[in-house]
């Protein structure tokens, strides 16, 4: 017992209340398997387990070790903060042999999926110099808060983009016998959060040079605009919603459509506009969340004043041709946030799930629809299209999907699918599963696709038949909508616009801030070329830099555009840094050298985007003063 | 028998390898696979003790050799991947071992 006290300590000073959460589940647990001791042939304790009829052992009898041993020679040289993910406590030695042998710190993510063999764990294994070596987070199964679900987040906090590739994982033999289940889910859940951190680098990669030229275009829509969550207060909840995507089999029933008008909220993406306007409708709202959708996607008179709901950072193209009302909703953009706060502090985000048609899915549950039909949403190469006929061309020309991913269809067999399709179609049932587990009302999605992919956990019905069930009383949208108001009255506006004219001002200051860094920079560098370093220069140095950093970077407003325009700079300087280097003078010249780099870059993105709003605002001066003289 | 002891040796190093050094967890099947060339083995080295070494010791290395089988066959029955890892790479490999050419063995330990 006294291991197992002393571990509690050691684990309640890592993570508050670690003690008390053991303490309540070992209270609560109901055992689910045997647990018997043995000692191997050379007196070493080991254990076997029963579970369901079937006994295995955790560790061998004849040499219990060797297996950790080779397990981590395997692994090579582990660099620092390396995330290595451990499914089972078992047999401790895997874990002993990786925390005692790896040089730097690691993030050792450990998930156990039987809370008895924790407790077995804890009775027997000193955790504290562990501890003290490297970042280790237990998981346990059947302690509160470490359900399954909240895992993901957990996986996603440790396996970062820049770490991806020194990632490793390890299931100890026999959990996957003993806990299939959970083996499964573990791995999901690394899966998962590998393929989030790619899409979301690839996005921020692909968006990074057009994001905050839209962002900085756009953001004065914000001052006349629309809030999404004030739509829960003019749109019935008892008609059904319908998100028109524009996949392929759109073509097959978007004729149906025209008996849903006046009777759903019918909200399109921004690809299926053109063919909706040439079947004849004209849906009550659209969607566009993508920087570089090209202008000539929607560009139709009939668009022009269809609602739009957008995001901040979307084509400024199709922003700035678009003339009706704009609806925002809040996301990561402080200098964003500070507007749409500024009216009311009312929050609501929408899930993106990383494609329109998720997003205007999302936007319709988070305004209390309970009813949503899917339409065009193949998330599939349907008859080996992309999109509908009428989007990107008159008639889209197939594609060879011969070394694409099958997955199960509406009405065929299979249908072949790519990476970032199939993603969108695990969002989906995942969406659709947790919406099913949170809420307490019957909810009703209803896949009207007509062909693509199967999506679990939807009902499949032809659109005939789902409107003839689902849109039975009449709606006049525009109506519900000309009740709403911009999100900022008139105080409010005015100093929206005095604060987007200070923006200029504020990039100027980040930039004056990063030339200061990058010269105390410079000294560190001529510090560390020294023979014998001065450690007293050094670490006052390092003190200064520490401030200057932090303060660069509570200049959050315009710091957050120019970091995320850096995506690329950013990934090679943070996957550098986990590089062991042998001494402090290497390792204060790299820090340098990557400080020097980074600042100014700093420098260069906050003098450009400081000019490049300052000659907006000047603009967006001159047509408000034109439009008063006018009015 | 030299040369079935070879092959023997051959398929167990390879399923320890696998399952070492690839983490591939599939032991049980392969096992299965040489169960008759495992259980010819064991009879032949119980037929007698034609090795010259001490009868005592002989007596002893057979029964040891019986606790083996008796883990594989359990490890097989459970589907018990660690015990039957550890049967097979610390049990049988060593008589195995012992049996094939010194040189052999050492370059092929040295793989692992």
């Amino acid at each position: 017992m006294e291991i197992f006290e002393e571990n509690l300590k050691t684990l309640s000073a890592y993570y508050p209340q670690m003690d008390e959460l053991i303490g309540e589940a070992k209270e609560k647990f109901e055992p689910e398997l045997e647990i018997i001791e043995e000692a191997a042939y050379d007196g070493e304790r080991i254990i076997k387990v029963t579970k369901e009829n079937r006994t295995c052992y955790l560790n061998g009898k004849r040499n219990p070790e060797e297996p950790a041993k080779i397990w981590v020679e395997t692994l090579g040289e582990l660099a620092a903060n390396s995330p290595i993910f451990i499914m089972g406590l078992g047999n401790p030695a895997y874990l002993q042999e990786l925390v005692e042998h790896a040089k730097d710190r690691l993030a050792i993510f450990v998930y156990e999926p039987s809370f008895q063999i924790f407790l077995d764990f804890l009775e027997h294994v000193p955790l504290k110099r562990w501890m003290e070596k490297h970042l280790i987070v237990f998981w346990v199964k059947g302690i509160e808060g470490m359900d399954d679900k909240a895992m993901g987040g957990m996986v996603e906090r440790i396996l970062r983009y820049e770490t991806i590739s020194h990632y490793r994982k390890l299931i100890l033999p026999n959990y996957d016998v003993l806990f299939p289940e959970e083996a499964v889910a573990f791995l999901r859940k690394i899966n998962d959060s590998m393929s989030s951190e790619i899409v979301n680098y690839m996005t921020q990669m692909r968006f990074a040079n057009v994001t905050i030229k839209n962002l900085l275009d756009n953001v004065k829509y914000l001052c006349d605009g629309y809030k999404t969550t004030h739509l829960v207060n003019v749109i019935p909840n008892d008609i059904p919603g319908i998100v028109v995507a524009a996949g392929p089999s759109l073509n097959k029933n978007i004729h149906e459509l025209k008996r849903a008008k006046g009777k759903a909220f019918i909200v399109a993406v921004d690809t299926a506009i053109k063919p909706l306007i040439a079947a004849g409708i004209i849906p009550d709202m659209f969607a566009i969340v993508d920087g570089k959708k090209p202008l000539d996607l929607i560009k139709k008179e009939e668009a022009k004043e269809i609602p739009l709901v957008t995001t901040i950072n979307a084509s400024s193209d199709i922003l700035k041709y678009h003339t009706g009302m704009k609806f925002f909703y809040n996301e990561s953009y402080v200098i964003a946030e500070q507007i749409l706060m500024h009216g009311d502090r009312q929050y609501g985000g929408v899930d993106t799930g990383g494609s329109v048609a998720t997003s205007a899915f999302s936007l319709l549950y988070k305004i209390g629809l309970t009813r949503i039909i899917l339409v065009g949403q193949d998330l599939a190469f349907t008859d080996n299209k992309s999109h509908a006929d009428g989007t990107f061309e008159k008639v889209m020309k197939e594609e060879n999907t011969a070394g694409f991913i099958m997955v199960e269809g509406n009405v065929e067999k299979e249908v072949p699918t790519t990476g970032s399709l199939k993603i969108y179609l695990d969002w989906y049932e995942k969406y659709i599963a947790d919406i099913r587990e949170r809420e307490k009302e019957e909810y009703h999605i209803i896949n009207a696709t007509e062909g693509g992919a199967k999506i679990k956990g939807t009902e499949i019905m032809t659109l005939h038949d789902a409107i003839e069930r689902e849109c039975t009383k009449e709606v006049d949208i525009q109506e519900c909508l000309s009740h709403l108001s911009p999100m900022l009255d008139e105080d409010s506006r005015k100093w929206a616009v005095e604060y987007l004219d200070g923006i200029p001002k504020e990039f100027q200051r980040l930039a004056q801030d990063a030339r200061k860094a990058r010269k105390l920079y410079e000294k560190l560098d001529k510090v560390c070329d020294k023979k014998h370093i001065d450690s007293k220069e050094y670490l006052s140095v390092l003190k200064k830099i520490e401030k200057m950093v932090k303060k660069i970077e509570s200049n959050t407003v315009v710091y957050q555009l120019v970091n995320e325009t850096m995506v690329g700079q950013r990934y090679v300087l943070l996957s550098e840094q986990f590089e062991h280097k042998d001494s402090v003078q290497e390792e204060g010249k790299e820090m340098a050298r990557e400080g020097m780099i980074y600042t100014k870059y700093i420098c260069e993105l906050a003098s450009l985007f400081g000019e490049y709003m300052k000659e907006l605002r000047e603009k967006e001066a001159l047509a408000e003063k034109q439009a008063d003289q006018a009015g | 028998m030299d040369e079935k002891i070879r092959d023997l040796y051959q398929s167990t190093y390879q399923i320890s390898y696998d399952f070492l050094i690839e983490q591939k967890r599939d032991n049980i099947e392969k096992v299965r696979k040489i169960i008759p060339q495992i259980q010819e083995f064991v009879l032949w080295f119980m037929n007698g003790n034609r090795f010259g070494i001490d009868e005592e010791l002989y007596q002893e290395m057979q029964t040891y050799l019986l606790q083996v089988l008796e883990d594989i066959t359990d490890a097989i029955a459970q589907e018990d991947r660690v015990l039957l890892h550890d049967a097979i790479s610390y049990g049988m490999m060593e008589y195995l071992k012992m049996l094939i050419d010194p040189g052999q063995e050492e370059m092929e330990d040295g793989n692992i």
